[in-house]
């Protein structure tokens, strides 16, 4: 029933000039350069949002996957004391209104960015690649294998005493080193798909979503195991 | 003039409240009693008038049925979901009432926890006010971060009753952690461990020049100190029936009370000192005991191992190990516990840090916020998270989750649905709070109903729904149909919340009613203040009467038949005048009962 992932709108591209440094353009107001389309922190003026930019842009930052961890703190941080409502809290209701607005979308933004896998599943979709709805699949390998990790759980869930939990903890760092290693090639990824057209580009797109597939797997085996080790 | 915003900490047992003052530091407010902390307890006199605090806590013996403690365990819950301790805990009638709300018939009257509660942040404020020489009207109050939704908008509702402009709810260990920033705690990672009364909550924070971000919060609702006493309880129950006393007599709720008391008493010894002496003097069935502190710990120990579950969770979703928190600060009076504080230090392996007394800490940064809020500190920011994920209810009865628990507020987050029979024109949304798979296992929150879509066959209709948290925590949820355009909007209202309908009739209740009561309530605690010390002076009396010289003793029988005249009458301020000349006169009895503790404290040591 559920068709969009929560929390992961799908804004166009074309709200937003989202090449070179990401910066859209100057304050109406101040004239100082925007780092965001939607507050000017230099004189703490709000932007009414004509139309959604899309998480990348509303944080000033490239539609590139690679990003500067550093950098998107930085960003966020600046932004943040520049639009969330307590900064406003004795200004007019409307402009009150409208940071509770901006605020929830930046923060938004900064959760979905800063997630390597929310990242490159909103970039894929942004990039006219396959949804989570549209292509579902896995490698069939990596399921026949899963079939065993799963059994090695149940095992371990109903026994739960040290030598299973020790198990479980052996399991959780192989299935956690698998994810992150099929994160780190997602810059790759992205950057092979940028330079592509056509059918090669199609085809690029299959496999960084049949892995974002497989991390959403791991992902889900990776909260079970910790519910498990938790009780 | 009108005061500056105060930040009130309401609490499962004890309530205060701070405010900044001109040097830009928030301090705790002093009633003109000379005391910082109310006791969260209110009793209702014969007359009806309600007393709250330290009189109030006094009546608990004598009139247990009603006198109400920790009522913010009660806070935005439904009949259904009360447990037997909450139950316990008042020995009044629950009656249930429309919407599966909560009342508490006291002396004929029905009150909601909202309405109790209320009247403990009036307390609050009506001190504030004397104290600062103007009229408190607008306060941050605080809540365990792990309330939810019913039970943060249960105390935003309290406030208003109490005639208040809620600024805002502030999460109790955010607050906490706010009041430690400004007191000079380096930038860095922070838990703080909050084990108040009724509530546990952890909080793991990181600060970065001026903004304090909550990484992830978890907690239990209802586990505390009062926990601590009733395991203490459990202890002493046993001695009082091998001195006679009955498990039927424990069904008096007055022996229940005074045997809460003393556990209470004995806690507070046992944090300082290795047994605490036990004598128990109320009823027929006295005793005398000695409780080492190994006995109160093998009590407690199963209930501080609750709280790590908690910790671990919270850690494990700010994605850090133990070794990355910076400091760990300690809040809530339970945490003066000896065992609690080791075992904390134990468990992040680092001394707890406690520069700020844990009693105060969340009412101290609850001023902070109030401050900023009126425009001050400006370079303070406070991002605080949603405890509990938030989602909508699928056919079948399973949870789609649609804002995760800990994601930083304001928040939004958006789903699609779609109908499931041909030519559905309305669909019902229930809106749940929680962790659970499954929509019973979660906390209900409302239902959303969208009406008006065109008739369409199965799983046409696109339907959006969209949440959205604002800073106070509150939740607006909206559905739009995109082919037609149909819409409908709903701020929750909880289940077993107060309508905004009752919660301005309740306002406008109380304040009709305010200047009556505060007569009434004013000469009510007067007397039971009068009551309680004319009590004690008896008692003083016999015991050490015999030394004093006759003039002295006829003063002070003067001064106490001055007193017992001046209860019978109407005036508050003749029993005030009364009460206040007895004190002058009697201080030497009192000098003479500290003298003679003194003394056979000393010739106890030397046996
Ligand atoms: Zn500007």
């Amino acid at each position: 029933m559920v068709s969009a992932e929560a929390g992961a709108h799908a804004d166009s591209v074309g709200d937003v000039n989202n090449s070179g440094a990401g910066v859209p353009s100057k304050c109406v107001a101040c004239g100082e350069t925007l780092i965001s389309p939607l507050v000017c922190v230099a004189c703490a003026t709000l932007r009414p949002p004509k139309s959604e930019f899309n998480h990348f842009a509303r944080l000033g930052l490239p539609l590139q996957y690679s990003i500067d961890a550093k950098e998107l703190e930085r960003r966020f941080l600046i932004l943040v004391r520049g639009l969330h409502p307590d900064q406003f809290s004795t200004d007019s209701r409307e402009d009150r209104a409208l940071a509770e607005q901006l605020a929830a979308q930046l923060n938004d933004s900064y959760r979905v960015i800063r997630d390597p896998v929310m990242r490159a599943d909103y970039l894929l979709e942004l990039e006219g690649g396959p949804s989570r709805e549209n292509q579902k699949s896995t490698p069939k390998a990596f399921l026949m294998e899963m079939l065993d990790i799963n059994e090695e759980i149940e095992q371990a869930e109903a026994q739960l005493d040290a030598p299973a939990r020790e198990n479980l903890q052996k399991v959780r760092a192989s299935l956690a080193a698998r994810r992150a290693q099929l994160i780190q090639g997602f810059p790759e990824g992205f950057k092979t798909l940028a330079e592509c057209e056509g059918i090669r580009r199609a085809a690029i797109a299959q496999v960084i979503r049949e892995r974002l597939n497989v991390c959403s797997y791991l992902e889900g085996l990776l909260v079970k195991i910790d519910e498990l080790l938790l009780r | 003039m009108t005061a500056p915003a105060i930040g009130i900490d309401l609490g499962t047992t004890n309530s205060l409240a701070a405010c900044v003052g001109s040097d830009g530091k928030p301090a705790a407010i002093r009633g003109a009693d000379g005391e910082v902390i109310v006791p969260s307890c209110v009793s209702f006199a014969e007359s009806g008038a309600a007393i709250v605090g330290r009189a109030a806590r006094r009546r608990a013996v004598e009139d247990p049925r009603n006198t109400i403690f920790s009522v913010k365990r009660l806070m935005g819950k439904g009949i259904e979901n009360l447990t037997e301790i909450e139950r316990r805990l008042c020995p009044c009638e629950f009656v249930p009432a429309e919407g599966k709300l909560i009342k508490l018939r006291i002396r004929g009257r029905e009150y909601t926890p909202q309405e109790i509660s209320a009247m403990i942040l009036r307390e609050v404020a009506d001190r504030a006010s004397a104290a600062l020489g103007e009229t408190v009207t607008k306060a941050v109050i605080t809540v365990p971060a792990y309330f939810d939704e019913s039970q943060k908008q249960a105390t935003m509702a309290a406030g208003k009753i109490a005639g208040l402009e809620v600024l805002r709810i502030v999460n109790e260990p955010t607050a906490a952690a706010l009041a430690y920033g400004l007191d000079g705690l380096h930038d860095g990672v922070i838990a703080v461990y909050d084990l108040g009364g009724g509530t546990f909550d952890i909080s793991i924070l990181k600060i970065e020049s001026g903004v304090f971000r909550v990484l992830a919060t978890n907690g239990d609702a209802s586990l505390g100190g009062d926990d601590f006493d009733r395991a203490l309880m459990d202890l002493l129950i046993p001695l009082w029936e091998k001195a006679g006393g009955s498990r039927a007599d424990l069904a008096d709720p007055g022996i229940i009370q005074s045997l809460r008391q003393e556990a209470e008493r004995a806690k507070i010894q046992l944090s300082s000192s290795a047994t605490a002496d036990i004598l128990y003097e109320r009823g027929s069935y006295p005793f005398r005991a000695a409780i080492a502190r190994e006995d109160l710990e093998a009590a407690i120990s199963p209930l501080f191992e609750r709280s790590l579950g908690p910790c671990r969770r919270a850690l494990a979703d700010a994605e850090l190990t133990i070794d990355r928190v910076d400091a760990v600060v300690l809040v809530g009076g339970a945490t003066y516990t000896p065992l609690v504080r080791r075992r904390v230090e134990a468990f992040f392996n680092k001394k707890p840090y406690d520069a700020l007394n844990p009693m105060e800490v969340v009412a101290l940064g609850a001023a902070v916020q109030a401050k900023k809020l009126e425009g001050g500190f400006r370079n303070l920011l406070l991002l605080d998270v949603t405890p509990l994920s938030l989602g909508v209810e699928t056919y079948g009865g399973a949870v789609d989750k649609v804002i995760a628990r800990n994601t930083t507020i304001p928040a939004r987050g958006k789903s699609e649905y779609t109908t499931f029979a041909d030519n559905q024109t309305a669909i019902v949304f229930s809106i749940v709070q929680g962790e659970r798979e499954l929509a019973k296992d979660c906390r209900p929150l409302g239902q959303l109903i969208l009406r008006g879509i065109p008739a369409m066959p199965a799983g046409m209709p696109r339907v959006e729904m969209n949440f959205h948290i604002d800073s106070d925590g509150l939740l607006t949820v909206t559905a739009l149909e995109r082919r037609s355009g149909a819409q409908a909007k709903v701020e929750i209202v909880p289940k077993h919340g107060l309508t905004l309908d009752e919660i301005t009739r309740l306002v406008l209740e109380a304040a009709v009613n305010a200047k009556e009561d505060f007569r009434a309530a004013r000469l009510a605690t007067l007397r039971a203040d009068a009551e309680f010390i004319l009590k004690k002076l008896d008692a003083q009396m016999q015991r050490f009467g015999g030394r004093l010289d006759a003039q002295t003793r006829r003063e002070i029988v003067e001064a106490r038949d001055g007193l017992a005249d001046a209860m019978r009458g109407e005036s508050g301020d003749a029993i005030d005048g009364a009460h206040q000349y007895l004190e002058d006169v009697a201080r030497v009895l009192v000098e003479l009962t500290m003298d003679d503790a003194a003394a056979s404290a000393l010739r106890g040591k030397l046996v």
